[in-house]
């Protein structure tokens, strides 16, 4: 029994895909793929995977992670390939590695995004890191509560060509701190009085807590 | 900016957006510059009930097989999703190309339920192509139909180029390679509808005039002239192991109602009750064979990752080859961890031995349609299910284990009385009654005894269809003697709303002046009638006033000897078959089944099947 992590893109065709939507696309490929999947005992077996960070629906992502338990060994490479052949269109495997000495997901973070818009007002990172607060109402399992994100966002950087923007977030995410890209945006929009046209979010990169990329 | 990127952007502010996105595995995208055909096949309603639905797969994979044909699908979006493409001027679009429907050749609609002829309109709108048959012209797509309520949907007579008669899987490649001869001749639009006139099973209404008499009747069925058949005989595929079978479908993204593979084992039904409208139109009962379709099951396992595969047929218990089949399927699929479900069994020795096979998950309901409370009425309707039948598998059940059933009946049949709705509430106690009967170590903890009842809406080419339909006050009234009768806590008692069933009852057998009632209610916005939480019968009520048409004069009792609007038609089972069915329903005279002995209802015309087993 051995696992491997997936790490794979979600472009544009495939950003509205829910979680729970993706993890059962993924499952079937893997079945179509002829993927040696270890299932679970008892009633209802199903195959064991884990998705590292939950994509938003309408974000794209080029870093995207799941472990998946297989019961004998695979060539990487060539799996990857016969894996690619049956993907819907969106999703795309960009490389399969061996995980059993990989750090859990549960370590994972902090991440890269970046979000590119159209507006006439141009989004001014220094001022809104300046502002040394930023209290947002943020959306909790048990309701809204205002909350200062600005403890979470380690990094902001604009550029602008034009009216497109482009801004690149370093943030906190995963199990200790999750800092929703969505909500930085909504925070310029709050502070910045920008109004996004075409807003694309897109996630770049994901870092365990020791620095590292996933991979 | 073009229709995806328009889509794109409206798509965060919608509920579930993968229903307009497509993409799906095994979805067929081509390149249009490289096809003649354009064919877009519109299901009036939902994406997740219509990828439910095994014609689509066949029909959709069938038509992208030609070289020179692209099938691209087409869903009635939901209110928030109409919404924003009428705020933001988006045209009703192809899953597949984001083209709009304008650019089609083709849109053929697929009519399943008579709830869902108002999504029809309101699609043509969304796609901005004239609604009215007469108002298209050069360049327009041609809006085909089919299904079953194909036969006898003369309220949509006007809005339709033709419809295809019965089963798809022939006619609509004559269809297409007579199209592609037309399209190649430059001829105008009418000859391309000459020549699909000539086509078995294709019927052209605007070939045919109809005359009505003073009382509302119908007087007349008048062809144009005499180049036009006059009647239409429905298709049947005689050999079912040869027709065109995919072997990959699509797997959605998004659960839908049906989320697996669809194994269709056969076609029909031997069984003739009398209410049911299914078991009459797909006549005569053919099957296919077992090595078919453990073949077909192996290539869809493969091809689209399913975990399920589930076995779809009328009457799942009336397949002889089922014993072969479900080992062979049940070898397969257990080393490849795939479920099997077993739907439209009857409740028998074998069937239980069977489920308990296949079911090694949790024992979940098992479900029971007797249709009717009494034996008197179950002779009226056909259905050959006696007490002692219910009896049996219950106790069958509840000594297996199960602790949940499930029962399926019917009220405003035709010669019903309140003591034979009451009979429902009897019979359902009786269920009960049975469970504390068997042994407490064998039945299942936490008896639950569900009883369904839906209203009875006379459907065309049965036997009923001369029938009065039961008005809503003599519904609800059954619907309380009934409720009055279900006192024992153990059974939970459900029934359908009253006023849906009696709008379906008044399309069911609608002639063409309905169509201008349609198009009225879709202009005051009515649409998803199939969905409770959309649907108005206050507004209907008022758009039928506002026609000037009486919607109860087409639930009304019809006498044998009149012409019905849907006489051009011919499903091979003849007039005068259900006219002896229905003597024979007032006289509570059962009828055997196919396989017990033939009643030459007619169907044997088309030279396959049970008539010649
Ligand atoms: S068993 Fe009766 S109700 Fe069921 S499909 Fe056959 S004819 Fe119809
Ligand atoms: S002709 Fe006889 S066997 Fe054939 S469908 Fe009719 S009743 Fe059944």
């Amino acid at each position: 029994m051995s696992k491997y992590r997936i790490k794979y893109e979600r472009s544009e065709d495939a950003k509205f895909i829910s979680h729970l939507d993706l993890m059962r696309t993924m499952n079937r490929a893997l079945r179509r793929a002829e993927a040696p999947l270890q299932y679970t005992q008892g009633f209802n077996p199903h195959s064991i995977m884990t998705v590292a960070l939950p994509l938003s629906v309408g974000i794209t992502s080029e870093c995207e992670y799941l472990d998946i338990t297989f019961k004998e060994d695979v060539h990487c490479k060539m799996f990857a390939d016969k894996l690619n052949s049956v993907m819907p269109r969106g999703v795309r495997i960009i490389e399969i590695r061996n995980a059993d000495d990989m750090r859990a997901f549960k370590y994972i973070d902090n991440a890269i995004y970046t979000a590119t818009f159209t507006s006439d007002v141009a989004p001014d990172c220094k001022a809104f890191a300046d502002m040394g607060e930023a209290v947002m109402l943020k959306k909790t399992k048990s309701g809204e509560k205002e909350e200062d994100i600005m403890p979470d966002i380690r990094n902001l950087n604009c550029e602008s060509s034009g009216n497109t923007h482009t801004i690149t977030m370093h943030i906190n995410v995963g199990s200790s701190r999750n800092l929703k890209p969505e909500l930085v945006m909504s925070a310029f929009e709050k502070f910045q009085g920008i109004k996004t046209e075409d807003l694309r979010i897109h996630r770049k990169t994901v870092f365990f807590n020791d620095g590292t990329e996933v991979f | 900016m073009n229709v995806k990127d328009k889509v794109y952007k409206i798509l965060p502010k919608v509920s579930k957006p993968t229903r307009y996105i497509g993409n799906e595995y095994n979805s067929v995208h081509k390149n249009a510059n490289d096809v003649d055909i354009r064919f877009a096949f519109c299901f009036p309603d939902l994406y997740e009930v219509g990828m439910s639905h095994l014609g689509l797969k066949i029909l959709y994979h069938l038509l992208n097989s030609r070289e020179d044909t692209w099938c691209e699908r087409v869903f009635a979006p939901w209110v928030d999703m109409e919404e924003q493409m009428r705020e933001n001027n988006i045209p009703l679009y192809g899953m597949e190309s984001f083209d709009e429907l304008k650019d089609f050749d083709f849109l053929g609609f697929t009519l399943q339920y008579e709830m869902s002829y108002t999504n029809i309109l309101n699609m043509l709108d969304l796609a901005g192509i004239p609604k009215l048959q007469k108002d298209r012209t050069d360049g327009d797509p041609f809006v085909v139909m089919g299904g079953p309520c194909a036969y006898s949907s003369e309220c949509l007579a006007d809005f339709v180029d033709y419809y295809m008669l019965g089963e798809g899987e022939e006619v609509m490649m004559e269809v297409m390679d007579a199209y592609a001869q037309w399209k190649k001749s430059g001829a105008p639009r009418e000859e391309y509808l000459r020549a699909v006139s000539k086509i078995e099973g294709v019927y052209v209404p605007s070939f045919y005039e109809i005359e009505y008499n003073e009382d509302g009747t119908v007087a007349a069925i008048n062809t144009i002239d005499e180049t036009v058949p006059k009647t239409v005989r429905k298709r049947v595929v005689e050999d079912l192991d040869k027709m065109f079978a995919p072997d990959e479908v699509i797997v959605p993204f998004m659960e839908v109602v049906h989320d697996r593979i669809m194994l269709e084992v056969f076609r029909g039904c031997i069984r003739g009750c009398r209410f049911c409208q299914a078991g009459m139109i797909y006549r005569p009962v053919r099957e296919k064979s077992p090595a078919t379709l453990v073949e077909n099951a192996k290539n869809l396992l493969k091809s689209t990752g399913f975990e399920e595969i589930s076995l779809s047929s009328l009457s799942t218990s009336d397949y002889r080859g089922l014993k072969e089949l479900t080992d062979k399927l049940i070898d397969m699929t257990e080393s490849e961890c795939v479920s099997l479900s077993l739907p439209s069994l009857r409740l028998d020795s074998f069937s239980m031995d069977l489920m308990q096979k296949v079911q090694k998950v949790r024992k979940s309901s098992l479900t029971f349609a007797p249709e009717a409370g009494t034996q008197r009425m179950r002779d009226v309707i056909n259905k050959g299910i006696t007490e002692e039948d219910l009896m049996n598998a219950s106790t069958m059940a509840f000594e297996g284990g199960y602790s949940s059933i499930k029962l399926y009946f019917m009220i405003g049949l035709p010669y019903e009385t309140l003591d034979d709705v009451r009979g429902i509430g009897d019979l359902s106690k009786k269920v009960v009654d049975c469970y504390f009967k068997v042994d407490k170590e064998k039945r299942g903890k936490g008896l639950r005894v569900t009883t369904s009842v839906s209203s009875f809406v006379p459907k065309a080419f049965t036997p009923f269809q001369w029938a009065r339909q039961n008005t809503m006050d003599e519904l609800r009234a059954k619907q309380q003697a009934l409720k009055e009768n279900i006192t024992d806590r153990k059974i939970k008692y459900n029934y359908h709303e009253a006023p849906v069933s009696v709008l379906e009852g008044v399309f069911a057998r609608g002639d063409r002046r309905l169509s201008k009632v349609l198009l009225k209610a879709v202009e005051r916005g009515i649409r998803l009638d199939g969905w409770s939480e959309v649907f108005d019968y206050d507004k209907w009520m008022g758009v039928f006033e506002e026609c000037g048409i009486d919607p109860f004069f087409y639930t009304r009792e019809r006498s044998f000897d009149e012409i019905l609007p849907w006489d051009m038609i011919d499903v091979g089972v003849k007039k005068s078959f259900l006219i002896e069915e229905a003597k024979r329903a007032e006289q509570g005279i059962v009828t055997p089944n196919c396989r017990e002995k033939c009643s030459a209802c007619g169907a044997a015309c088309f030279k396959g099947g049970v008539c010649y087993e």
